[in-house]
């Protein structure tokens, strides 16, 4: 292997090693494989005369007619000696060399003390250092060389090592999301937004198909980062042929522009990657437009995209089994409440009203949503002690004698009794037992007053009084709603929370009227 | 007494210096290419026990490479592991023209690349590879 192929740009060694020969009074030629001069010696050390004579044509002429030896050694490596062109003139070849390439030639000029030149040398050696001095340059070349490639192997390490924090990273928040259960959609949003700023892609599309039904956010949804070179439902039409495959079996994860639409449309090489769940393709993880030089892609992002497929999986049958236990829960619990609504047919659809109202104030509040999901729960359980109360009492039209009330008043702590072993509904207990307290320390069953009332209690008070007076008693018609929100205006301060029955009395009540009407119709029905 | 001789070749400077690097710590004698030629050229020059190569690299690929070796009486019973970042399957009959015992994708584990290199310098039949 024996190779002249040395580039015509001066290689980064010639600047400093150039400069250290002028500190030594060497000047120094970079040539080229014909032994051509590409760059002179410059430096201000040699002095004006002195590189003014060294850049003359003879001078040049001597240079590439010792580089061009090298040109005739066709062995690359093979130590060319020293040769002194005039008395106490010495030109001493240097090659670089690059595992078994000649990365460059070089020709130093040194003096000794017989040089007969003018203008006169500043650094003259003796001529028995000539040998020596060669000896050092070649080291110098050597050591200029592997510190400058070792700089770009450095380089490399750093700018690969950032990628890969920027991947673990990336995992790691993965991670993190998979229990993220309340927002499914932005979850899945944001890990497209943050696979496509740290992957080289221009653009990055998660489907998932309408079979995904258990997840009701995911299903049918297509989410895009980064700019897609064409029109996304585009994207979206030409990938519906691979959705519709069933399994994996067979799937081809690198669509090129040659042989699928998808490619085509985008102008480049598309990487389709399956989400499946119980080996079922559920979804679609989609990348193309690969930015940087190099427009192929490779296997270091195929196998990032394959581990997000699966992540995203994975994730999806999180959110599945998530969407299966909470309609389960939910299920349950209006079973349990329509049981109770039951015992009194005036009260029909209660729990699940005031479970309304308490969520929308909950909202109205600015609380977290799973406080929200909280309120609405302890709307649909709070009567729930009302099981241990004889309907006889419950129903009974006209006036209670004390004893009956006394009956009655004890619902919330049978219902905290019922409900205090589920550690679901820890939450909701405070609301169970105190939602019949008021502000002013009147209510029962502990006579608690204002801010000792836990907040979720507050908002159930309201909640409660509104819909009982929203709707026909066994003792009372239904009241118009201007009187019905009257009462509680007048109730802040002394029944209810002051600050929240302002609050309360401005929400939208439509989904409630919906809810009453509909629940008034089943009534008939039954009835 | 070193384990073994490898030719590790590769155009990226930071893939040869770390899996050189690990070889050498289990006991390798290690050799660099940064292409295809050079490493066929110090392939020729002193058959290794094996080599480790990349398949897409400037002036001759790893697998062109591979081919060489085979061909020439002197390097034909030189095992080769190959590197790809591009997930290319490269056909029986393709490997076939080679000697290459195991393909690995980019970004592989050293760990594995290890283990790799132990399975096939193992299997060699004359060599004395007692792998550290």
């Amino acid at each position: 292997m024996t190779e002249l192929s040395v580039s015509d740009r001066s290689p980064a060694v010639y600047e400093p090693l150039s400069r250290r020969c002028a500190e030594l009074g060497i000047a120094l030629w970079h040539c080229d494989a014909g032994g051509r001069v590409l760059a002179e010696p410059r430096q201000p050390q040699l002095g004006p005369a002195l590189r003014q004579w060294l850049g003359s044509a003879p001078i040049r002429q001597r240079i590439e007619s010792v580089a061009s030896l090298f040109t005739e050694s066709r062995t690359v490596g093979v130590e060319l000696p020293p040769i002194e062109a005039l008395p106490g003139q010495w030109l001493l070849p240097l090659e670089q060399r690059q595992g078994i390439r000649r990365a460059a030639l070089f020709v130093a000029m040194v003096f000794t003390t017989d040089a007969v030149v003018l203008p006169a040398p500043t650094v003259v050696y003796r001529a028995a250092d000539i040998p020596r001095l060669h000896r050092t340059l070649r080291w110098f070349c050597e050591d200029l060389e592997r510190s400058e490639r070792d700089g770009r192997t450095i380089d490399q390490f750093s700018e690969k090592l950032g990628q890969a924090y920027e991947e673990t990273h990336l995992l790691y928040r993965m991670a993190r999301l998979i229990n993220c259960v309340s927002d499914a959609a932005q979850a899945v949003q944001s890990i497209g937004q943050q696979l496509q700023e740290v992957l080289p892609f221009g653009w990055l599309a998660i489907r998932f198909s309408q079979h995904s039904r258990s997840v009701r956010e995911l299903s049918g949804r297509m989410l895009i980062a980064g700019q897609p070179p064409c029109d996304p439902e585009q994207i979206r039409l030409l990938s519906d042929p691979l959705l519709q495959q069933q399994t994996e079996a067979g799937w081809k994860k690198l669509l090129r522009p040659g042989d699928s639409a998808l490619a085509a449309a985008t102008g480049a090489e598309v990487l389709a990657e399956p989400i499946t769940h119980d080996g079922q393709v559920i979804g679609l993880l989609l990348a193309g437009n690969k930015r940087g030089p190099d427009p192929e892609l490779s296997s270091v992002e195929m196998q990032f995209l394959d581990a997000t497929a699966d992540f995203l999986g994975v994730f999806h049958e999180n959110l599945a089994r998530f969407a299966e236990q909470r309609e389960m829960f939910f299920g349950t619990l209006r079973a349990l409440t329509a049981s109770i609504d039951a015992k009194d047919r005036y009260t029909a659809g209660h729990s699940e009203r005031v479970g309304l109202l308490a969520s929308k104030l909950a909202a109205a509040m600015n609380l977290d949503r799973r406080l929200v999901e909280e309120y609405r729960i302890a709307g649909m359980v709070h009567d729930v002690g009302k099981i241990g109360v004889p309907e006889a009492v419950l129903c009974k039209p006209g006036k209670l004698t004390a004893a009956e009330f006394a009956q009655i008043k004890r619902h919330p702590e049978i219902g905290h009794r019922i409900l205090k072993d589920i550690p679901a509904l820890a939450g909701v207990l405070p609301g169970v037992l105190w939602h019949h307290e008021r502000w002013d320390g009147g209510g029962y069953p502990h006579q608690l007053a204002a801010e000792k009332i836990p907040l979720i209690a507050r908002v159930l008070a309201l909640a409660d009084t509104f819909d009982a007076m929203s709707s026909t008693r066994s003792y009372r018609p239904a009241m118009p709603r201007h009187r019905v929100l009257e009462e509680i205006r007048v109730g802040a301060g002394t029944q209810f929370d002051p600050e929240l029955a302002p609050l309360f009395v401005t929400l939208d009540f439509s989904d409630f009227d919906r809810a009453l009407e509909s629940h008034r119709v089943l009534e008939q029905r039954a009835a | 007494m070193s384990a073994g001789r490898i030719i590790v070749a590769d155009d990226e400077s930071y893939v040869t210096t770390v899996v050189a690097g690990k070889l050498r710590q289990q006991g390798f004698e290690v050799l660099i290419a940064c292409d295809g030629e050079e490493a066929l050229a110090l392939a020729v020059a002193s058959p290794p026990d094996l080599v480790v190569t990349d398949y897409q690299m400037p002036v001759m690929s790893g697998y062109e490479m591979c081919v060489r070796l085979k061909q020439d009486p002197r390097t034909a019973g030189v095992p080769a592991i190959m590197l790809t970042a591009r997930g290319h399957h490269l056909s029986p009959a393709q490997l076939a023209a080679t000697n290459i015992r195991f393909l690995l994708s980019k970004p592989f584990s050293i760990k594995e690349l290890l283990a790799r290199v132990g399975d096939v310098l193992a299997s060699l039949p004359t060599s004395g590879a007692s792998a550290a």
